[in-house]
C-alpha cells in the first residue's frame, strides 16, 4: 500500500503535465465542438458534427485523406527497408545511409514541401527538362491523386524508416541469418523466413506512427493539394479559421474525428499487418 | 550419410591483422567420427569452424568435403549443420517450426517433416515440446532444439563452436551424453571447436590442439595427456608441472634422477614430461623407480597433491586421498615409462 502511494507520487507530476496539457486541451476542445465552451453560436450538442460530415466534402476530404496516408506509408516503408537492407553490407553503404538520414531528417516538412513544389510544379524544373526533350509531364502538384504530397512524405518519411530498420538490424538478426544460411535456406528464402519476420514489430511500428502523422499533418498538403477535395487537416484549419462563428466548433470537430479515425486506422493497420506476416512466414502469431 | 571432411593448408588474416589467425592449418576428419579442435581463446579455431561453414572465406588453402572443394560454394549448399555457443533458435517460430526450418527450405513433404521432427524431439529428450516458443524453453532446452534443428536435415557434416560452454557445468556433462548418443544415431561427421579439454576428451575419439593459429597435436585424446609432441601443448593440458631437463638417447633419458628408461624419437638435450597423476608412490618396479623425500602434502579432499625431492628435482604429484603419506617421509617413485615423453625445451 505504502509502495504504492510512493509510486504514485513519483508519477504525479509526470501525470500532471499529461492531463493538463494533452487531455486539457483536448477536454476543451471537445467542449468546444460540442458547443459548451467558447465564443460561439453553435447550439449545445451534436451539431457541429452534424454539419461537418454533411456532403461530399467530408467523405471526399477523408477518402483522400485515407489515400495519401496509406499510398505515403507503403512507399516509404518499401523503400526504406529495401534500402536498408540494400546498404547494410558494407560499411560504405552504412556511412552513406547514415549520411543520408541525417541530410533528409532535420529539414522540416514546409522546406520539404516548398522544395517538391519547386521540382514538381507544372512550371517546375522536372516539366521544363522534360519539356526541353519533348515529354509533357502530367500534373503533379494539385493533380487528383496528390502525387506532390505523397512524394514529399515519401521522400522525408523513407529515411526515417531506413533508420529504425538499421537499428533493429543491430540486434541478432545477422546471426539468425547465418544460422538459416547453414540451415540450407537460399538467400530469398532467408529474407523472407527470417529477415522480415525479425524486422516486421519495427517495420509495423515505424509504419503506423508515419500513417498517424501523415493522416493528421497540414501543411504538404495545404501547399501542394487541390482546392477540392482537400484532405481532413485542411479541411478542419480552414473551417477553424473561417469568418463564422460557428466555424471553431465545426474545426476542432474535424479534428477530433481526424484523432479518431487515426486511432481506428492505426488499431486495423495492425491487425492487418501482423495477419499479413503471419500469412507471409507461415508463423502462427 | 557422412562426408569426410579436409583441410589443406589453410590460412587465414583478418584484413587490417598483422599476424595471421590461422597458418597452414592441415587436418583430416574422416566420414562419421568425431573430432576436436581445442584450443586457449583466440586460437583461430572459431575461425576455422566458421571457414568450414562458409561463414568466413579463408585467405589460403583449401576446404574439401567428400574429396570436393566448397570454397566457392555459399554455406547453404554445403550440406551442414551448425550449433553455436548461443542456440540462437528463430523467435518467430516455434519449437516445432525450428526443427523442420532446414527441411522445408529444401520442400521436404510435411508428413515427412512432422516425421522427422517428432524424432529428434524425442531423440533431444524434449517430447511434447513442438509449440513451445524460445523464450519459454531454459538454455540447456534451447540449445537441445537447436542441436535438432542442425540435424533434421541429416547434414553430412555436423560443425559445433563451443555449444555447451554457456550451459552450467552438471548440464554440460549431460548434453556430451546427449551429443555422443546423437552421433551414434545420426552418424554425422563431427567437427567440434572447444576449449575445455574435459569437453574435447569426452566427446571426441580424435583431438587437434590448435595452439596460435597453427596445427600443434594430433591425436587420441589419451595419447595428447601421455605423450604430448611440444612444452606449448603440454602446457596447455596442465601436464608442464615436471619438466625436467636432460639429454635423450635411444631408449633412455639421462638427467639429475639418473638414467630413465623411455622410448622417445628425440635426441639430445630435451625436456622429461610427466603429469602428476602418472607418478606411482611404491617400488613395485625394477625401471625408473627414484627414491625421494616427501617435502609438502596438501589434502585437496579428492586427492592428494604432493611435492617431494630427488636428487634436486622437485617433482609433483597426486595420490588418492587416503595415501598415508607425510612430509619427510622418504619413499621410492616410480616413473612408469609409456607416461614419459620428452620434448624440445
Amino acid at each position: 500500500m505504502n509502495h504504492r502511494r510512493t509510486g504514485f507520487l513519483l508519477i504525479l507530476p509526470a501525470l500532471a503535465t499529461v492531463v493538463l496539457l494533452f487531455g486539457g486541451g483536448l477536454g476543451y476542445g471537445f467542449a468546444q465542438s460540442l458547443g459548451l465552451a467558447g465564443f460561439t453560436d453553435t447550439p449545445v450538442g451534436l451539431a457541429a458534427y452534424q454539419r461537418v460530415t454533411d456532403g461530399p466534402a467530408f467523405t471526399d476530404g477523408l477518402l483522400l485523406s485515407l489515400w495519401i496516408s496509406t499510398a505515403a506509408t507503403g512507399l516509404a516503408v518499401a523503400i526504406g527497408v529495401a534500402a536498408a537492407l540494400a546498404l547494410r553490407r558494407t560499411a560504405a553503404g552504412r556511412r552513406t545511409a547514415t549520411f543520408l538520414a541525417q541530410l533528409g531528417l532535420p529539414v522540416p516538412h514546409l522546406i520539404g514541401a516548398v522544395a517538391i513544389g519547386l521540382l514538381l510544379a507544372d512550371s517546375g524544373l522536372l516539366a521544363r527538362a522534360a519539356r526541353t526533350v519533348g515529354v509533357a509531364l502530367p500534373a503533379l502538384v494539385a493533380d487528383p491523386h496528390a502525387v506532390a504530397v505523397i512524394a514529399e512524405y515519401v521522400w522525408k518519411e523513407a529515411p526515417f524508416v531506413l533508420i529504425v530498420v538499421f537499428a533493429a538490424l543491430g540486434g541478432p538478426v545477422a546471426e539468425h541469418e547465418r544460422v538459416a544460411a547453414t540451415l540450407g535456406a537460399r538467400p530469398r528464402q532467408v529474407l523472407r523466413h527470417v529477415t522480415l519476420p525479425l524486422l516486421a514489430p519495427s517495420i509495423l511500428a515505424v509504419a503506423v506512427l508515419i500513417f498517424a502523422f501523415t493522416l493528421g499533418a497540414y501543411e504538404v498538403p495545404a501547399l501542394l493539394g487541390r482546392a477540392y477535395p482537400q484532405p481532413l487537416p485542411v479541411l478542419a484549419y480552414q473551417r477553424f479559421t473561417a469568418a463564422e462563428l460557428s466555424g471553431r466548433a465545426e474545426g476542432v470537430a474535424i479534428a477530433l474525428l481526424i484523432a479518431v479515425i487515426a486511432v481506428a486506422a492505426a488499431l486495423a493497420y495492425t491487425g492487418a499487418s501482423r495477419r499479413a506476416v503471419g500469412r507471409v512466414t507461415g508463423a502462427r502469431r | 550419410m557422412t562426408t569426410d571432411i579436409t583441410i589443406a593448408d589453410l590460412d587465414h588474416t583478418y584484413p587490417g591483422a598483422t599476424t595471421p589467425t590461422l597458418c597452414r592449418v592441415t587436418l583430416e576428419v574422416p566420414a562419421g567420427s568425431r573430432t576436436a579442435v581445442l584450443g586457449p581463446s583466440g586460437s583461430g579455431k572459431s575461425t576455422l569452424l566458421s571457414i568450414v561453414a562458409g561463414l568466413s572465406t579463408p585467405t589460403g588453402g583449401d576446404v574439401r568435403l567428400a574429396g570436393h572443394s566448397v570454397l566457392r560454394q555459399p554455406p547453404h549448399r554445403r550440406d551442414l549443420g551448425v550449433v553455436f555457443q548461443r542456440p540462437l533458435l528463430f523467435p518467430h517460430l516455434t519449437v516445432a517450426e525450428n526443427v523442420a526450418f532446414g527441411l522445408r527450405m529444401r520442400g521436404t513433404d510435411r508428413a515427412v517433416i512432422r516425421r522427422r521432427v517428432a524424432e529428434l524431439l524425442d531423440a533431444v529428450a524434449l517430447p511434447g515440446y513442438d509449440e513451445r516458443r524460445s523464450g519459454e524453453l531454459s538454455g540447456g532446452q534451447q540449445q537441445r532444439v537447436a542441436l535438432a534443428r542442425a540435424l533434421a536435415a541429416r547434414p553430412g557434416v555436423l560443425l559445433l563452436d563451443e555449444p555447451f560452454s554457456a550451459l552450467d557445468p552438471q548440464l554440460r556433462g549431460d548434453m556430451r551424453a546427449l551429443l555422443t548418443e546423437l552421433h551414434r544415431r545420426e552418424g554425422s561427421t563431427t567437427l567440434f571447436v572447444t576449449h575445455d579439454r574435459d569437453e574435447a576428451t569426452d566427446v571426441a575419439d580424435t583431438v587437434t590442439v590448435l595452439l596460435d593459429g597453427r596445427v600443434a597435436q594430433h591425436a587420441p585424446p589419451a595419447d595428447l595427456f601421455r605423450r604430448p609432441t611440444t612444452l606449448a601443448v603440454a602446457r596447455f593440458l596442465g601436464g608442464a608441472g615436471n619438466a625436467i631437463p636432460g639429454t635423450a638417447s635411444a631408449g633412455h633419458f639421462d638427467c639429475p634422477l639418473g638414467r630413465l628408461r623411455l622410448d622417445t624419437d628425440h635426441r639430445g638435450a630435451g625436456l622429461l614430461l610427466i603429469r602428476p597423476e602418472a607418478i606411482v608412490v611404491g617400488d613395485q618396479q625394477e625401471d625408473n623407480v627414484v627414491p625421494a623425500t616427501i617435502t609438502a602434502v596438501t589434502d585437496r579432499g579428492t586427492h592428494l597433491d604432493i611435492q617431494a625431492t630427488s636428487a634436486g628435482v622437485t617433482l609433483r604429484l597426486t595420490t588418492g586421498p587416503a595415501a598415508p603419506l607425510r612430509s619427510g617421509d622418504h619413499t621410492l617413485l616410480w616413473l612408469p615409462p609409456a607416461h614419459l615423453s620428452v620434448v624440445t625445451p
